[in-house]
């Protein structure tokens, strides 16, 4: 995966990035004998397969137009004076074609709409570390690299790719706070509800500009420590029923009556749900107020309207949860076991980043600025 | 000092109203009186500086509202219209408020009760002081809030709420016309400042102001909305409906607001703005028409009222539509003259007639009174002089100035100037007849009390009867006293308070009328006073036989339900704006569209969605695969074909696909359900 971040060819990225997806269908399917593993690992690998091969013809494709696979070579053809050249070859139509291939990889890869479908059924069925894995890590090295390709290589392709980038990021907003609404089972719900932030990192990628990417990346650190807070949580075991004990959580009615059999963790897994939902003095509200702030400014308002309308949507369900917990009394009574004390510390220092990120949030816009300045010259 | 005037029955009313509880009723009382009076005695002082010795002022306190060319500020200005205003104000006030204390003395919400009569005088005098019109439209608002608090002082008296809603809601209308005349001064004047927007008056007297393709004339339209506001306060004909139902509220209230104080708004008002007024012709035509009628429509209906109260009442809408007629007629100086007299001889005659319903334990009706003359004589004089002011009887207050009214009627010589008088002269007669008919039935006519009241009866204790003493005072001697000053040929007194364009003014002309026209009045005074005698002392059947015939009852049902002004509002205005209402706002649109497109259509159609997509997800790979296959199509197609999708995503369309979305959305439920079911 650093080998992907580091990449500067598009040889390197596509074998980095293959060996790391090799990875992620061996992880996916590391339960041999679970049914549901299996399963996602398989669902997983075919349509990995199928991405990559789009990814590969569009590498193919603009090798083949312009002889290159290195970025930076690729940004000097691109840009400036060579132009001319392309146009009249037709080779211009061909590279935006390989780059719409290279972003369908992309937006496969980094679970968006329209290219979603496995990551509900792959994040259930995989195990639950596994999935925490997939929903945090992962995300962050493509990031990385496909703003380093957009940003600098494909510039002045800007505006087929933003569009791209805003019909995917609309649809992933709407998707993900929409089909999160009527799912009952918690890792499912969070498998949407991370379709629905990548439409607001994807907002942010759209806007194209350093606030953009400055925010993209803010957003990303927040979205990184929220979702570490949240499967800290749901890896604590439960016991139910005072009998069997069940290594996590499943389902959301499995949390009812939390807030009195353990209010502290009642209170942290608020706190992130807020958070996550956007509601003022936490983290999350602050990484979706410079979004839409840097949607604004680039003069992508619908994509703000719409972004804030769907994270109003989206506070229902997370807000569902908190009712859950606070005042539903439970079917079927369980409690969480004793919370692991690496669990417990992985808790402490995540909330701690997510309600005072308020008070100083200078290094972070520090280094975030300085990243997306390099990104973007 | 001149700030004090205003502050000091807020000040009054804060304590008593908040701090009740702990002053007790001996705080209250004293605190809200001392107040009103010691305003009454600054205003006094006010009179002096400002009346007097001519010297006006304006006091800028600090800006209120300031938005570009919107200038509102907290200003108060002191002219002698003002100050014969303050003074009328705040003398009734004060021997209201000590009144009260006798009158509600047994009330355990008395400290509540003078709160409320302090507050209402801090309005009336934020009005009648007010620079600018968003103040007097504060002040206006204000009155009309503490007089529905009056009304309604009693709440748990079904009537009184009822009529407390109703002088609301009547007033609303009023308050929206007052409302848009503001807002048209302010779209032809760029100024709601009183000195401006009247200094400006003659030079936008030919301005026109397009509404819906057609021009109007501005200050015609202008001086119409603000007489609208008028009518609606002054209970003028079609807003009076009001007046009367307002009796519901204690006697003192009714005094101090439905006599003496706020109904004069509408006449203070239309005099304030005397400078827009002459200069709309038509404007004053229909002023003069509206309170002619105003006034023989409530003599008329007064003649067979049996509420003691409600008598009263009437005779009050009738004495603002002679203040208003003479308004339309441009003599300003002598609506606001009778608008003082008027003042000093109704508070008078509603304080005695609360001092009878006191005696009588609480009882109202007329035809169940009587004969008591010889229990109330205290009452009964006072009682007399202001009826006799009242009517105009030779030197009395009223006589100096409903005769001028009726002269300068008669000397206009116009169409508005014979209607008016026409109707006027008949109103004398009707006034004399239903004071004279209120003064047997209570006093003179075989008794018909109840025994058990009778026996209790007793004349006003001495802190009621001493403002009634002094009431009597200023009904005998105001008019005389203040005749030359006010309306004398020539008087110097208003300065530039009040605005006539001299070719309206007939005062000179008024002084040589035919010697029959300036008798008249005096002689259908004492026809009425004959005829209320016949009618319902000596020839008690007579009457009684010439109300049963056919004609006659159906007079009398006609005047006695006040021309059926309320049937008619009730059956076609208010039940169908009720029906209206309930069907269209509530049903269709607020419980049918906006529920649609509001909260329910979107909680519905977004689960509804939720679950739909949720069966999207399928498991199998294959549709996986087409899935994003297809994704790949449509992203391509975006970028080729742009130029055309962006048609389709014109801002304007948002809207509408977002409606045609909920309501597909709902009726494809509806549809689900329907089958299911």
């Amino acid at each position: 995966m650093l080998f992907l971040v580091s990449s500067a060819d598009f040889i390197s990225l596509y074998l980095a990035l293959e060996a790391q997806s090799l990875c992620f269908y061996v992880l996916a399917a590391l339960k041999r004998n679970s049914e549901f593993s299996t399963e996602a690992g398989l669902k997983y690998f075919l349509l990995g397969a199928f991405s990559s091969g789009l990814l590969l013809f569009g590498c193919s494709l603009i090798y083949g137009f312009t002889g290159v696979t290195n970025f930076s070579e690729l940004a000097r053809i691109f840009t400036g004076g060579t132009q001319e050249f392309l146009v009249s070859t037709t080779a211009l139509p061909a590279c935006e074609l390989g780059m719409v291939f290279l972003l369908v990889g992309f937006l496969f890869k980094i679970t968006a709409v329209p290219f979603h479908m496995w990551s509900p059924d792959v994040y259930e069925g995989a195990p639950t570390p596994v999935t925490a894995f997939f929903l945090i890590v992962p995300k962050a090295a493509l990031f990385g690299v496909f703003l380093r390709i957009f940003g600098e290589s494909f510039y002045d392709f800007i505006l087929p790719w933003q569009k791209i980038l805003l019909v995917s990021s609309l649809a992933s907003m709407i998707l993900g706070s929409i089909a999160a609404l009527s799912q009952t089972r918690i890792k499912r719900l969070l498998a949407y509800s991370s379709i629905g932030h990548v439409g607001y990192l994807l907002a942010g990628f759209a806007c194209g500009t350093i606030e953009g990417i400055q925010a993209l990346l803010i957003y990303l650190v927040v979205y990184i420590f929220m979702n570490i807070t949240m499967f800290a949580i749901i890896l604590s075991a439960l016991r139910r029923e005072h009998l069997q004990v069940v290594p996590r959580l499943k389902y959301i009615t499995d949390l009812a009556f939390l807030a009195k059999t353990n209010p502290v963790l009642a209170l942290t897994f608020t706190v992130t749900l807020f958070s996550m939902a956007g509601i003022p003095p936490l983290a999350g509200f602050y990484s979706k107020a410079y979004l839409f702030f840097a949607a604004l400014s680039s003069n992508l308002y619908l994509v703000a309207v719409i972004g804030v309308l769907c994270s109003v949507l989206s506070c229902f369900y997370y807000i569902r949860l908190v009712k859950i917990m606070y005042f539903e009394a439970p079917k079927n009574w369980c409690s969480f076991s004793r919370i692991p004390v690496e669990n417990a510390i992985t808790l402490a220092i995540t909330l701690f980043f997510i309600l005072f990120f308020m008070f100083y949030p200078t290094p972070l816009h520090l280094i975030t600025h300085k990243i997306a300045l390099t990104l973007c010259l | 000092m001149y700030l004090l005037i205003i502050l000091l029955p807020l000040l009054g009313s804060f304590f008593s109203g908040l701090f009740g509880r702990f002053v007790g009723f001996r705080g209250a009382v004293l605190l809200t009186t001392s107040g009103v009076l010691l305003s009454f005695f600054l205003s006094c002082v006010a009179f002096y500086e400002v009346a007097l010795q001519g010297s006006s002022c304006t006091i800028e306190l600090s800006p209120w509202f300031v938005s570009e060319l919107f200038d509102a500020t907290w200003g108060f200005y002191f002219d002698s219209l003002t100050v014969v205003m303050l003074i009328v104000i705040t003398s009734i006030s004060s021997l209201v408020h000590i009144y009260s204390i006798g009158y509600m003395g047994q009330d355990p919400h008395l400290p509540r009760f003078m709160c409320y009569l302090s507050i209402f005088t801090f309005f009336m005098l934020m009005l009648v002081t007010a620079d600018n019109f968003i103040q007097m439209f504060f002040g206006w608002e204000g009155v009309g809030l503490a007089s529905y608090l009056l009304i309604n002082f009693w709440f748990t008296r079904l009537q009184a709420s009822k009529a407390s809603i109703k002088a609301m809601l009547v007033n609303r209308v009023g308050d929206f016309g007052l409302a848009l005349g503001i807002m048209a001064i302010f779209s032809v004047f760029k100024t709601l400042d009183f000195s401006t927007v009247f200094a400006l008056s003659p030079y936008l007297a030919d301005t026109q102001i397009v509404f819906c393709n057609l021009e109007f004339h501005a200050l015609t339209c202008i001086c119409l909305l603000l007489f609208v506001g008028a009518v609606g306060k002054s209970a003028q004909l079609g807003l009076h409906t009001w007046l009367p139902d307002a009796m519901e509220g204690p006697t003192p209230v009714s005094a101090l607001i439905h006599a003496a104080t706020m109904v004069t708004a509408g006449v203070f008002m239309i005099a304030r703005c005397s400078p827009l007024f002459e200069y709309a012709p038509k404007a004053l035509l229909v002023v003069s028409f509206l309170g002619a009628m105003t006034c023989f429509f409530a003599a008329t209906t007064g003649l067979v009222q049996n509420d003691l109260k409600r008598v009263i009442a009437y005779s009050t809408a009738s004495q603002l539509g002679y203040m208003v007629f003479v308004c339309g007629l441009s003599h300003y100086s002598v609506g606001v003259f009778h608008l003082m007299n008027h003042a000093f001889f109704k508070a008078l005659l509603f304080l005695s007639a609360g001092s009878v319903i006191h005696a009588l334990a609480d009882e109202q009706d007329m035809r169940k009174m009587g004969g008591v003359v010889q229990l109330l004589p205290f009452t009964y004089a006072m009682m007399c002089i202001g009826s006799f002011a009242l009517v105009g009887f030779p030197f009395l207050t009223g006589f100096y100035s409903k005769d001028v009214i009726l002269e300068v009627a008669y000397a206009r010589y116009t169409l508005s100037g014979n209607f008016a008088y026409l109707l006027g002269s008949i109103c004398v007669l009707f006034t004399s007849y239903y004071s004279f008919r209120l003064l047997f039935l209570t006093f003179l006519a075989p008794t018909a009390t109840f025994k058990s009241s009778l026996k209790t009866v007793h004349d006003a204790p001495f802190i009621m009867a001493f403002p009634l003493m002094l009431l009597a005072l200023g009904s005998i001697f105001v008019g005389y006293l203040a005749r030359d000053m006010m309306i004398g040929l020539g008087t110097p007194f208003w300065s530039n308070a009040l605005f006539v364009l001299p070719k309206n003014s007939v005062l000179l002309e008024s002084e040589f009328i035919p010697q029959t026209q300036k008798f008249l009045p005096l002689i259908s005074t004492g026809a009425g006073a004959a005829l209320a005698y016949i009618f319902n002392i000596s020839q008690v059947w007579a009457s009684y036989r010439l109300k049963m015939t056919n004609a006659g009852k159906n007079l009398y049902r006609f005047l006695n339900k006040r021309w059926f002004f309320d049937k008619v509002y009730n059956d076609f205005i208010s039940e169908n704006a009720l029906k209206f209402g309930y069907t269209i706002s509530f049903k269709t649109l607020d419980k049918g569209s906006f529920e649609i497109l509001g909260p329910s259509g979107i909680a519905h159609s977004f689960i509804n969605m939720g679950q739909y997509i949720s069966r999207l997800q399928s498991g199998l790979v294959y549709h996986y695969a087409v899935v994003m296959l297809l994704g790949i199509v449509i992203l391509i197609t975006v970028i080729s074909l742009w130029e055309f999708l962006e048609i389709l995503l014109d801002n304007r369309f948002y809207f509408v696909y977002l409606i045609s979305f909920l309501f597909y959305n709902y009726y494809s439920i509806k549809k689900t359900h329907s089958v299911d079911g």
